[in-house]
């Protein structure tokens, strides 16, 4: 597998902060995987991805992206291999009406109107808001603005698609619909994601968990192997998937649990066999 | 906020409404103008009648356009009354001291009420058929010769587009800060001016911050889709010039000449 993403040795800190927020970072991601970066609050998961996509520059360290290396000289370039969606649906949404927003990102890189109009129309059917095209934003609801911030980033074609707490501030019917179409953009078109999460659940969906903590990297495998460290998540600030909590609640019950993670699906059937051999 | 008309926009799919915004503000423009040269009664119905025909043509109830006046009527009448009583000439009617009702101040008074009365009816029927981004678009259009004099055009048009796009979100958000101010015990528009005052800093403070904060994300959001200013960008939305934009341009110049025949005649 290919590594479209290259961390190695980062450090970064904030002009204001006088301990370095993460120090000596090394990670890589492979093409057509999906990352979950979890972490609590102030653990610098926003800042990688910003480090990334050439917003921030690191204190030392380097960044490669496709193979270049993420630099003053190289940043538009990598910005035009990332995709990044923001957490506030509102304050991304740059154009007065649905299409116009999808089409900035297009405008920047000097793509011709007729070329654009098919893109837009195109990346609008895939995140199912067509019908909304010459909507104004004050008349969407917050998960059909991300889904429009979405449709902006899946239009101007990039390889890798950072996802910066994108459902944190949707319902869970939102959150389910832009979860969904991530889905499908990773497993259908091949899209790199690196998604950026509190929800436990979400992070589940992963191909891989890493699990930042005080500026380390604490674990970095399957979430299946993250999920089945139980308990020992919450010490670090972090939530533990529902099927977790309902083993933890079984054996307090007495009941005999399996100890290794299972997904909510392998927990139903488990509980079937568990009822049925009763 | 909703009594104010001037400067609304209805959306619709009349004559008017499909015109080049770039023709409609020009010749709106040129048509304020044309009216300081009517001086006499032929030259008022000519310009009445056509502003009637474009109302007419708008598909939008006279209501809308009557209301645009309200706001106004008076600072109109106020000025009506001083042309009426200090304008001297022709046969006196009344006189005490130094006010007098004359024949030339009546014609007078009535030219400026007419005058007031046609440019609101046109600005008014501007603003309801043109929605404020075609008009952003019309003037960053218009503005595009002053790039030679390093006037900043792409940038002071995208200012106003995004400033467009963020008045309805910041109303809302004003309407929840006044909201939570007064479930904490802040009361809006009460008291004398001082507390009146008073009572707007904590409405003012949490705005401004917002907005910031706001600006901050937009703008992270807009590195991030590869915004990098105006230089080499093209544009999605796209105004073309049709048929019916010449055909207003050669009807106004029409109305221009009969106007200025009818003004020496």
């Amino acid at each position: 597998m290919q590594n479209v993403i290259e961390i190695s040795d980062l450090s970064f800190r904030y002009p204001q902060q006088t301990d370095d927020l993460f120090a000596h970072i090394d990670l890589t991601v492979g093409k057509g995987e999906w990352v979950a970066l979890i972490g609590h609050n102030g653990s610098g998961k926003s800042t990688i991805a910003r480090l990334i996509d050439g917003l921030l520059v690191p204190n030392k360290g380097t960044i490669k992206v496709c193979g270049l290396q993420v630099n003053e000289k190289n940043v538009w370039q990598v910005r035009k291999k990332v995709g990044m969606v923001f957490q506030n649906p509102d304050n991304q949404f740059v154009g007065a009406n649905v299409e116009e927003d999808v089409a900035f990102g297009l405008e920047n890189q000097g793509i011709a109107r007729s070329q654009m109009q098919l893109r837009v129309k195109k990346a609008l059917k895939k995140v199912s808001m067509w019908e909304f095209a010459k909507h104004e934003p004050a008349n969407l609801s917050g998960g059909q603005k991300q889904r429009v911030a979405l449709a902006g980033i899946i239009a101007m074609k990039p390889e890798i698609l950072i996802l910066d707490e994108a459902t944190s501030m949707l319902d869970p019917e939102g959150k389910k619909d832009v979860i969904q179409i991530i889905q499908e953009l990773n497993q259908q078109e091949n899209f790199t994601v690196i998604s950026i999460t509190h929800d436990i659940d979400e992070a589940a969906l992963a191909g891989r968990v890493v699990v930042l903590n005080d500026g380390k990297i604490l674990q970095d495998a399957t979430p299946k192997k993250v999920f089945s460290r139980g308990e020992k998540l919450l010490s670090v600030g972090l939530d533990v998937p529902f099927s977790e909590k309902l083993k933890t609640a079984l054996k307090k019950e007495g009941i005999q649990v399996p100890e290794n993670y299972l997904t909510k699906k392998g927990m139903v059937d488990w509980l079937c066999q568990y009822v049925s051999k009763k | 906020m909703n009594k104010i008309i001037l400067g609304r926009y209805i959306p619709g799919k009349s004559f008017l409404h499909r015109l080049d915004p770039r023709s409609k503000l020009v010749l709106s423009f040129l048509f304020i103008l044309i009216i300081f040269f009517a001086n006499n009664w032929r030259t008022y119905i000519l310009l009445g009648i056509f502003t009637f025909f474009c109302i007419l043509l708008s598909k939008i109830s006279l209501g809308f356009f009557l209301k645009g006046v309200r706001p106004l009527i008076w600072l109109i009448l106020f000025t009506v009354v001083l042309q009426i009583f200090f304008t001297r000439g022709g046969p006196t009617y009344w006189q005490f001291g130094p006010l007098s009702i004359t024949h030339f101040g009546l014609v007078n008074g009535g030219y400026v009420f007419c005058r007031f009365v046609l440019i609101i009816f046109m600005s008014t029927l501007l603003t309801l058929t043109t929605s404020p981004l075609e008009i952003a678009d019309a003037l960053e259009n218009l503005m595009l010769p002053l790039k030679k004099f390093k006037v900043p055009v792409y940038e002071i048009s995208l200012m106003i587009s995004i400033a467009l796009r963020f008045v309805p979100t910041l109303m809302d958000e004003t309407e929840k800060i006044m909201n939570a101010q007064r479930a904490r015990g802040v009361n809006f528009g009460e008291g004398g001016l001082i507390k009146q005052l008073k009572a707007i800093v904590p409405l003012l403070i949490p705005l401004f911050v917002g907005a910031f904060n706001r600006a901050e994300d937009l703008a992270t959001a807009m590195e991030a889709r590869g915004y990098r200013g105006g230089e080499g960008r093209t544009k999605y939305r796209f105004h073309a010039w049709h048929k019916n934009d010449t055909l207003s341009c050669i009807i106004f110049g029409l109305l221009a000449a009969i106007l200025l025949f009818l003004r020496s005649w």
